[in-house]
């Protein structure tokens, strides 16, 4: 999520347009904190999808975003008397933080969005592009986090219920539902194929190019034209979402220890590295961010987890080794 | 080094409890031929997040803060987490013995991704 000041989407790049004959066309730039790609079938629709896509965007870093003050999420008031706090909210953030619970009660609780208090504990509490990468030793705390069973949700009243001092994080969810939300409405609107990406989550929408939207996967989020770091692959999608989860990002320093950005919500501490990196395609962009998310706190029992779910994913151990499960395409190297 | 390592094995051994809850929350469902990690598969593929909606407008009970319990603090580098793994063990077992809806989300189609020698027109990668 966007720091003030940065809110505004389109400011940090100018984007460019994609000139290859029947390739679809293009555009990039900075929002939510993260690189956001757009791709739409027709290019004379580009302009318009920005501008929805824009719009989209600002509004949900309005409603969602943890390192904006004046964000309706951190104007909730969860620390005043009382055990708990029951306020009205937007429906925007209503369906956020549904997603969020729901992410966290098909995962038993792997992917939960009452990890904010430990995340700012760790040193991540503000827009990672003004975190400082090496910092003085933090205190480590094991301690499991409140818990998504804490947080009451009606979502019909959008009425939200929270413990005093519990905080939300929605940002395992919020870029990939995001993602599929914007993707499902620009299709609509303007009739023709969709690609949002955002960050590691990417919805697709609409009809495909020729041969499907082709994503290549890897560690660290970068662009298409520049050759990645480690091992990658590329796929193609057309329909649905692919969604990719590491530990080599966002990462910090905090004098002797290396954090990263997933924590494992039993401790409250990033989770052990035994994946790397995990991609995931699935349904939705949400659907597959969850289990990619899931799959790296879960660690080596990750695999039986998602082949029994019969998700498509691609997951790198810490040493490079690339397993493939649920018919993600086999790499021969 | 003999406690560190008692705390390393106490950890190793909650996480696979940990790990555990899963088959033991699937097993109070008692929806027929949902097998390990069932619940889930029946969800995930093919849920959208309004199926979880509806179990979503509920009112828990607060409970008590979690930094209400004692938990182990260690400087960086540190010390005995032997009271955070016995605080973790009660959080989490309070959990475990919470059912889990059943669910009869249709489940959608997973599309499964193709390989590609054609260069990429985008990129996902950990951000």
């Amino acid at each position: 999520m966007s720091p003030p000041g940065t809110a505004s989407p389109g400011a940090a790049s100018p984007g460019h347009a994609s000139s290859g004959a029947g390739e679809p066309a293009a555009a990039d730039w900075q929002a939510l904190g993260t690189q956001v790609w757009l791709l739409v079938t027709d290019p004379g629709q580009l302009a318009e999808a920005r501008r929805l896509l824009e719009a989209d965007l600002t509004a949900v870093d309005q409603a969602c975003s943890r390192f904006r003050p004046d964000s309706e999420l951190m104007r909730l008031d969860t620390d005043g008397p009382g055990p708990a706090s029951t306020v009205e909210v937007s429906p925007l953030l209503a369906e956020s933080i549904a997603v969020a619970l729901h992410a966290a009660r098909m995962t038993d609780g792997d992917v939960d969005p009452t990890v904010a208090d430990a995340m700012s504990d760790l040193g991540y509490d503000r827009d990672f592009s003004l975190l400082p990468a090496v910092g003085p030793p933090v205190r480590l705390t094991v301690r499991a986090v409140p818990g998504w069973r804490q947080v009451g949700l009606d979502e019909q009243a959008r009425r939200l219920t929270l413990p005093r001092g519990v905080h939300l994080d929605l940002g395992a969810t919020a870029k990939a539902w995001a993602a599929d939300r914007a993707a499902s409405r620009l299709a609509g609107a303007l009739g023709c194929g969709v690609l949002v990406g955002l960050g590691g989550d990417i919805a697709v929408a609409g009809p495909p190019p020729p041969g499907g939207w082709r994503i290549r996967v890897q560690d660290i989020t970068g662009r298409p034209e520049d050759p990645p770091e480690g091992p990658a692959a590329v796929v193609a999608i057309r329909e649905g979402g692919l969604a990719t989860s590491s530990t080599t990002a966002r990462r910090w320093r905090r004098g002797g220890d290396v954090l990263h950005h997933i924590l494992d919500p039993r401790t409250g501490l990033p989770a052990s590295v035994h994946w790397r990196t995990v991609s995931v395609a699935a349904a939705s962009c949400v659907d597959a961010n969850t289990a990619s998310t899931a799959a790296i706190i879960r660690g080596p029992q990750a695999l039986d987890w998602l082949s029994n779910l019969g998700l498509p994913a691609r997951l790198v151990d810490a040493a490079g080794t690339v397993r493939t499960v649920g018919g993600w395409p086999a790499e021969t190297h | 080094m003999n406690h560190r390592r008692a705390d390393v094995r106490a950890a190793v051994s909650q996480r696979r409890r940990s790990q555990g809850h899963l088959r033991a929350v699937t097993a109070t469902v008692g929806v027929a031929g949902v097998v390990t990690a069932g619940v889930v598969a029946a969800m995930l593929p093919g849920s959208t997040h309004a199926s979880a909606s509806a179990r979503a407008a509920s009112t828990p009970t607060p409970a008590a803060p979690a930094n209400s319990s004692p938990a182990a603090s260690a400087a960086t580098g540190g010390a005995s987490r032997t009271s955070a793994a016995r605080h973790h063990r009660r959080h989490h077992h309070r959990h475990a013995r919470t059912p889990v809806a059943a669910t009869t989300a249709p489940a959608a189609p997973v599309p499964t991704p193709v390989a590609t020698t054609a260069p990429p027109q985008s990129v996902s990668g950990g951000s």
